[in-house]
């Protein structure tokens, strides 16, 4: 054997310096029997890379190590560190951020909007009418209900003709539809309610997507884009 | 750059580098997920705890790998497991490992390999291991194990000689 087993070994696990390394490589290119030895380590080496454990193997246990580590060892953090897989590219990720921030930003339009407009809301919020004949008298007898009216999100589904006017009634305002009863000759409602709720709980729900919305912006900007791809965090689940 | 090992920022960036290593070394020395899970868990947990400061992410690399790989040998010798599984492979004779599988290994061939670096003797095992599961180069091996290059370069040869013995090499040879 011309080639030492040592200097083949080396060659192999990519040690060996030039010019060795081109002496090796033109060796084995004409000397069949270093070229059989040389194969013998390859598909030994390809036996025991074939053997590794894949990241996908281990994946889980890398989050809940880190679940254990985040829970025991820094309970105090500031803020949360998130398992989610980044996989977007820096200008995808600016983009998501502008995105996030645009949406944001309509959202408390369109909500304050929506408060001012209320009081003449009628224009932009289709009206569900029902006739009286098709409709249950109205407990109290002396008030003769001749229609129910009710301001209604277009994507309601309700068909007022097939309940009662309590039914209706309730139905509309668990929705949080306000809902006024008239008589033809009157110009006051009958009864006009609106869910007690309903301002306040616009008013919460713009403050929720708001305390929603933040904490996603910053996320969307925190993964400094080069961080993330850079320090292969991307990578977790991958292969 | 700096890096404090009880640093949230810079520990979070260790894991995410380092994790895939040691969980390697610690699986291919115990041949047991959880119990790698756990030497894994317990390498981090000390790294964090000793508030040490390293000059740059390969030295705690280094720092962890180390901890990593004592811990899974300790883990082998306390549960008697070595003997046991040399003891297992003497009565079986290693199936033969096909040509044309070396790509895509089976679960058997797996096995195969699996047994015979178990069989290695413990400073040769290492070495092969942190060279072939840790991706590292003799340099960083010699440092982890404070043995000299030239001594890895050696022990890395041997580890092959001895894994060629022990893996059918007859079937190694047919191409």
């Amino acid at each position: 054997m011309c080639l030492e087993d040592q200097i083949l070994s080396s060659y192999i696990d990519g040690e060996l310096q030039e010019p060795w390394k081109t002496q090796v490589e033109e060796h084995i290119s004409h000397c069949a029997e270093c070229r059989e030895r040389y194969e013998q380590f390859t598909r030994l080496n390809q036996a025991i890379h074939g053997s590794r454990l894949s990241e996908k193997e281990f994946s889980r246990n890398q989050q809940r190590v880190w679940n254990y580590l985040e829970k025991t060892c820094m309970p105090a953090q500031p803020k949360k560190f998130r398992h989610r897989r980044f996989n977007f590219s820096a200008p995808a990720a600016s983009a998501l951020a502008a995105a996030l921030v645009v949406l944001l930003g309509a959202n408390v339009f369109l909500m304050s909007n929506i408060d001012t407009a209320a009081p003449e809301g009628e224009q932009a919020i289709p009206t569900i009418t029902a006739e009286a004949e098709d409709v249950p008298r109205f407990e109290n007898g002396n008030d003769e209900v001749i229609g129910v009216s009710a301001r209604a999100h277009q994507s309601s589904s309700i068909a007022p003709q097939e309940l009662t006017v309590d039914e209706l009634l309730f139905l509309l305002e668990q929705k949080g539809f306000e809902v006024e009863l008239k008589r033809s000759d009157a110009t006051e409602p009958v009864y006009s309610g609106s869910p007690a709720s309903q301002e306040d709980s616009s008013g919460r729900a713009e403050s929720r997507e708001i305390d929603e919305e933040v904490p996603d912006t910053e996320e969307g900007d925190e993964p400094a884009p080069e961080d993330e791809t850079e320090d292969g965090w991307s990578d977790w689940d991958d292969e | 750059m700096e890096v404090k090992s009880s640093g949230y920022e810079s520990f979070q960036r260790v894991y995410k580098e380092v994790f895939p290593v040691i969980m390697r070394v610690a699986y291919h020395v115990t041949y047991n997920v959880d119990a790698a899970e756990d030497v894994c868990q317990e390498a981090f947990i000390r790294f964090y705890n000793r508030e040490l400061t390293f000059a740059s992410v390969d030295e705690a690399k280094y720092w962890l790998i180390r901890v990593a790989k004592n811990l899974s040998i300790n883990y082998v010798k306390r549960k008697g497991r070595e003997q046991a599984a040399f003891d297992r492979i003497k009565r079986q004779p290693l199936p033969a490992m096909k040509t044309g599988e070396e790509q895509v290994l089976g679960d058997e061939t797996r096995e195969v390999v699996q047994k015979a670096i178990q069989q290695l003797p413990e400073k040769l095992r290492t070495v092969l291991i942190l060279k072939e599961y840790g991706d590292l180069n003799y340099r960083e091996i010699g440092k982890i194990l404070h043995i000299t290059e030239s001594n890895v370069k050696v022990r890395a040869h041997r580890a092959r000689l001895q894994l060629l013995k022990l893996i059918d090499q007859e079937e190694i040879h047919v191409s």
